[in-house]
């Protein structure tokens, strides 16, 4: 196996802080993520871990009174830093959120090509290229090839998350975050997603929330521990679930916290 | 980390295999001391390797039903495989002090290493008919154990072989006796992981098989 | 035992309560239906659609001048409070966070309480007066402020029920703002904007008073926007009043198509309403 620890370097958070109105959600979180690899973040709720994920692609600030502090390196670059465009951030770091949100009357095509359609590709080919791919890659493609044009809407909870993954992956970010992205989903849509978030890590450098702890277990690579806004422990995920070197740590995955 | 009980069964074959010759090499002529002891160092080798694996896979993919059995019983058999190489070991250690083939010797370790080679083909095969097999012919090699104790012990006696060469013996038929023992674990272990039944200590495979 | 009676006669006299409630309601609605038809029918005829008025003391001649000038007005109206009334709805609901927007939200309440005489006083002195004329034009100007406060709430309300969540998502993807607004969320709304249009049209296409002081009527046919402009409600306001018999009888005649193409489009409306509701929970 080789030494993930190893793998380049591409998102690192450097004593990150955000705030909501005066309630301070995240105190200082200092970590990096490596290239092609499935980051979990676990802890329990209210610990701002959700905050967190959504200031690496600045979506925190679209909340009145939300604030940040610190500074997301993406490739080495601040994505915090004025000069850099917001949209250009979220376009490089998608995002999958905790409930499947795909657009309104839209059809499952249009949904999977939005993206690069309001990004200004129209040829036709190019998106109908695109979008198999990314129904491939989101193992949605055999479900839907016969209904392109029926409703994103129409499908089920399972299906259409997987369809705001292919959404996003269209885009082509090299970091993909979610957000819970199964905790709406019955065992085995959460099963199928979590066997495509395996797939895709081979491209993408994945940042995962998770309520579920096994989960964490099961796919990630890293695995990241918060409490009240602070990251008690980082590190690999079989280090962290069978030996952790913190005692809150310890209590959190063994079912003793709180 | 993307370990399934599939790794964890590929691991145990290899070593498997490595029991098997070290096995095989204990009682012949050909294999040296040190042939035995690169063998044993593999064996550790996979012992830790394997262990270490289960453990994970239990931490990190949560198992249940048949992967969580598969992986109990990974650990057992490793256990077992491990202490057949600890065995092997042994016999050789007597072995090279006899320095020559004894026939009773020879056909009881042929009876052991098929009850090996069975126990693990049940475990490859997911066959337990096989494992019911293995766990029956226990009992006959106990009974030819206790005939070369016999004797041997009866032979030194009578002064027809010197004491260290009879003793030697007798720690050899001893030693194959216990990896017959071993081979009965797996194979209760693979039992175990098929069925879901635990079948040790249960007076009804105490007998030997009824034909 | 006896208060078991007495409580079961308690809820009986609730219920019969609240039918004769909703009875009374029911029963002018019909009864307004009923009358105009049994008034108007007499004059409904082909005529009535394709022909205009005949001079005093002939019998016969329609109100196709009336007809064609209230779906002209309404029209116009339309046209100008639609963009306006949307555009607005969409800053109450996107940028709701500012001041300006409280201050928006009171005076759209504010506006849609004007009694729409005030409103049509209010256009007559701000366009009749200058242009020196009354106009179709003006007309539209005192439906479109009828409109807006309607088209306004609709849009803020309707554009309100498309979850936070899906403005993330487009945002998540590396979307400008105005194109997340424009591209995915007024377009998934477009069938529920356009219910709240026809609501508004609808409304403003049974309002009198504004277009007695504004397009104030005539009896011939015009498109002309900056002339006087007949529309059915005034049609049937000025013939209603009259002393003709025949002009009476066409009065509840037109007064019956007025109500027809109203009552059409609000159920249409509320059709394709039903039927998004149906097609996606969002």
């Amino acid at each position: 196996m080789p030494n993930l620890n190893d793998a380049k370097v591409i998102l690192e958070a450097k004593k990150l802080e955000a705030w909501f109105g005066d309630f301070h959600a995240v105190k200082g979180i200092t970590v990096d993520y490596r290239e092609k690899t499935i980051n979990a973040i676990i802890g329990p709720s209210g610990c701002g871990k959700s905050t967190y994920l959504r200031c690496l692609n600045r979506i925190h600030e679209e909340i009145e009174g939300a604030r940040t502090a610190g500074e997301v390196l993406l490739e080495g670059k601040n994505i915090y830093d004025k000069k850099v465009d917001v949209v250009d951030v979220r376009r490089r770091i998608g995002m999958v959120f905790q409930k499947p949100n795909p657009f309104p009357s839209m059809s499952i095509l249009d949904n999977v090509v939005i993206g690069l359609r309001l990004q200004g590709i129209s040829k036709r080919s190019t998106l109908l290229e695109t979008a198999e791919v990314c129904l491939r890659k989101a193992a949605l493609w055999d479900e839907v090839k016969d209904k392109l044009n029926s409703l994103g809407t129409s499908l089920s909870g399972g299906q259409q998350q997987r369809l705001c993954i292919a959404r996003a992956l269209a885009v082509n970010p090299p970091v993909l975050l979610m957000d819970e992205p199964t905790s709406a989903l019955d065992p085995i849509a959460t099963a199928k997603i979590e066997e495509l978030m395996n797939e895709i890590k081979k491209e993408y450098t994945v940042i995962i929330v998770t309520h579920n702890m096994q989960q964490a277990a099961r796919i990630s690579d890293f695995t990241s521990f918060f409490v009240y806004g602070n990251m008690i422990e980082h590190g690999l995920s079989a280090d962290i679930f069978t030996n952790p070197k913190e005692k809150q740590t310890e209590d959190y995955i063994s079912g003793r916290f709180g | 980390m993307d370990i399934c009980t599939r790794d964890l069964r590929e691991h145990v074959l290899k070593m498997a295999s490595l029991v098997e010759a070290s096995l095989s090499g204990s009682l012949s002529m050909d294999k040296t001391m040190e042939d035995i002891f690169v063998l044993e160092k593999k064996i550790n080798e996979f012992h830790i390797l394997i262990d270490d694996a289960c453990f994970k896979y239990m931490a990190l993919k949560s198992p249940t039903a048949k992967d969580l059995r598969t992986a109990i019983a990974v650990m057992k058999i490793n256990a077992d495989l491990e202490r057949m190489g600890d065995q092997a070991i042994k016999i050789k250690r007597h072995q090279v002090t006899i320095g020559r083939d004894i026939l009773q010797l020879k056909n009881l370790a042929l009876e052991v290493n098929l009850m090996v080679k069975n126990a693990l083909d049940s475990f490859v095969r997911s066959n337990t008919k096989l494992a019911t097999d293995v766990i029956h012919h226990d009992q006959e090699i106990n009974a030819i154990n206790r005939d070369i104790v016999r004797d041997y012990i009866n032979q030194i006696k009578n002064n027809v072989i010197s004491f260290d060469e009879g003793y030697s013996i007798i720690k050899i038929s001893k030693n194959l006796e216990r990896i017959g023992d071993h081979a009965k674990n797996i194979a209760e272990d693979v039992i175990f992981l098929e069925s879901g039944s635990d079948i040790r200590h249960n007076p009804e495979y105490k007998t030997p098989k009824k034909d | 035992m006896n208060y078991r009676i007495y409580r079961k006669f308690k809820n009986f006299m609730f219920l019969v309560l609240t039918l004769v409630s909703a009875l009374a309601v029911l029963i002018p609605l019909f009864m307004i239906i009923q009358f105009v038809l049994v008034q108007g029918a007499s004059s409904l005829s082909l005529d009535f659609f394709t022909q205009l008025p005949k001079p005093v003391g002939e019998v016969g001649g329609g109100m196709k001048h009336a007809i064609l000038g209230t779906i002209y007005i309404v029209l116009l109206g339309a046209a100008i409070a639609i963009p306006i009334g949307v555009t607005c709805g969409i800053y109450l609901s996107e940028f709701s966070k500012s001041k300006l927007s409280k201050t928006l939200k009171m005076t759209v309440d504010l506006m849609s309480g004007i009694p729409s005489i005030v409103i049509g006083i209010f256009a007559y002195l701000v366009v009749v007066v200058p242009l020196k004329s009354f106009s179709a034009f003006a007309g539209a100007i005192a439906l479109s402020i009828i409109m807006l406060p309607i088209i306004i709430k609709t849009s803020e309300e309707i554009l309100k029920l498309v979850p936070n969540h899906i403005r993330e998502a487009g945002l998540a993807l590396g979307l400008p703002r105005w194109k997340v607004i424009l591209f995915i969320i007024l377009k998934g709304s477009v069938s529920n904007l356009l219910t709240g249009m026809i609501l508004a049209i609808s409304r403003a296409a049974g309002e009198t008073a504004p277009l007695l002081f504004t397009a104030f009527g005539n009896m011939y046919l015009s498109y002309n926007m900056n002339e006087p402009m007949a529309s059915l409600p005034v049609q049937i306001y000025t013939y209603a009043i009259s002393p003709y018999k025949d002009w009476q009888r066409q009065a509840w005649a037109g007064a019956f198509v007025l109500m027809v193409l109203i009552l059409t489009m609000n159920l249409f409306a509320r059709f394709i309403l039903t039927k998004i509701k149906d097609k996606k929970g969002i």
